[in-house]
């Protein structure tokens, strides 16, 4: 039980991680395909 | 009088020649426009299928940075075709076929029985970190699928049940889930090859396996090492399914960074025929871990199983341990 719980916490400290990378890496579709002559 | 009556009949002739040479060219324009042309103007109009189905894409110069936008059509007719339809009737089939499957083996054959019942001594079969991983993966799996389903058959089966503004909601966070779930299962999937990659080998024990059936259709005991020949199946269904789902799924997070339009479009398809195909097989995995056999579900949940278990179902491990003097102890607290 011990491992399957800390399992369930291993795996959600990393997804918060990767959402915190994932969030400074990806833009929102209006500023990514967004240029000086272009807004979507 | 004369003079002016002679003027009148130059007038008059004038304006009659006038109007005959006009009419002349008028006549002569038409047939001028029926000669044969090389230009036929309403050519494009019936040509336009054949346009649509020889050219690959339509696609010219624009002025706008992005030059990606030069684009203005790439057919995706076939790839909508497929994701709306194709992947649909492959993903029912294969997961409703694996769940038939399996009730009916159930509710045929039973659970596989500890023939020679409990001996009440264990052997540590996965230590804590095996059984972490594992979980991890696990339960990252759960939610990816059930997230990924959602993407595929959620709109025909949900919407009719709880609505537009609940199945949106719903299908907000699940893609939330899906995207950050996948590293973690990525992670998962990298340190279960790295751990079990050794125990996984195929060889000729696992020919003698499968030649007896693994003994799940009658009640023979095939020998088996740490992993038998199906366990290693799910082992590389897992590695190579979960390589491919991993790698397609992170191009379709970063849209268009290392392809264009049919890569991405690949890559929905891989990533979807993969993952339907994940599904169906975790789902025997399941319930051959659980309810499909007594004794099973130890080896990850507390980690021990009984030695009577590891000597009807996997004998040449257990000898291996023996001698290297990791066998049997009475069952205690599990192996953390």
């Amino acid at each position: 039980m011990k491992a399957f719980l800390l399992s369930l916490v291993t795996a959600v400290v990393i997804a918060i991680a990767w959402a915190g990378v994932l969030n400074k890496v990806q833009e929102p579709v209006s500023e990514a395909f967004a240029t000086t002559g272009v807004r979507l | 009088m004369a003079s002016l009556g002679r003027l009148f009949r130059l007038a008059l002739g004038a304006t009659l020649g006038t109007w005959a040479l006009l009419l002349l060219v008028a006549l002569a324009a038409p047939v001028q426009a029926q000669q044969p042309s090389s230009v036929n103007p309403t050519a494009s109009s019936v040509k336009e299928q054949q346009l649509l189905q020889e050219l690959n894409r339509i696609q010219g110069r624009v002025s706008i940075p992005d030059k990606r936008s030069g684009m203005l059509e790439q057919p995706g007719r076939d790839w909508r075709n497929f994701h709306e339809v194709t992947l649909r009737w492959i993903g029912g089939i294969v997961i409703l076929g694996m769940l038939a499957v399996l009730v009916i083996f159930y509710l045929t054959r039973g659970q596989v029985r500890l023939e020679s019942g409990r001996s009440g001594r264990t052997v540590v079969r996965f230590n804590a970190f095996e059984r972490l991983v594992h979980w991890m993966t696990a339960t990252c799996f759960i939610v990816l699928a059930i997230s990924g389903l959602n993407i595929t058959f959620g709109r025909p089966l949900l919407i009719p049940l709880i609505g537009l503004e609940a199945f949106s909601d719903w299908s907000q966070w699940a893609k939330y889930g899906h995207n950050y779930l996948s590293f973690p299962f990525t992670i998962g999937v990298i340190l279960i090859f790295l751990m079990w990659i050794a125990g996984n080998i195929p060889d000729k024990t696992d020919v003698e396996w499968i030649k007896r059936g693994g003994g799940l259709l009658g009640h023979d005991h095939p020998p088996a090492k740490h992993f038998n020949a199906g366990q290693k199946m799910i082992y590389w269904i897992v590695v190579l399914g979960g390589g491919a789902v991993a790698i397609t799924g992170y191009l379709l997070m970063f849209p268009f960074y290392t392809a264009g339009i049919e890569g991405m479009q690949v890559a929905q398809v891989v990533h979807s025929i993969v993952a339907v195909l994940f599904v169906a097989a975790m789902l025997a995995h399941i319930y051959i871990g659980s309810i499909g056999m007594e004794g099973a579900f130890e080896a990850m949940g507390t980690g021990n199983v009984d030695v009577n278990w590891a000597k009807e179902h996997h004998s040449l491990w257990l000898e291996q341990q023996k001698a290297a003097g990791t066998d049997a102890r009475p069952a205690a607290a599990p192996a953390e």
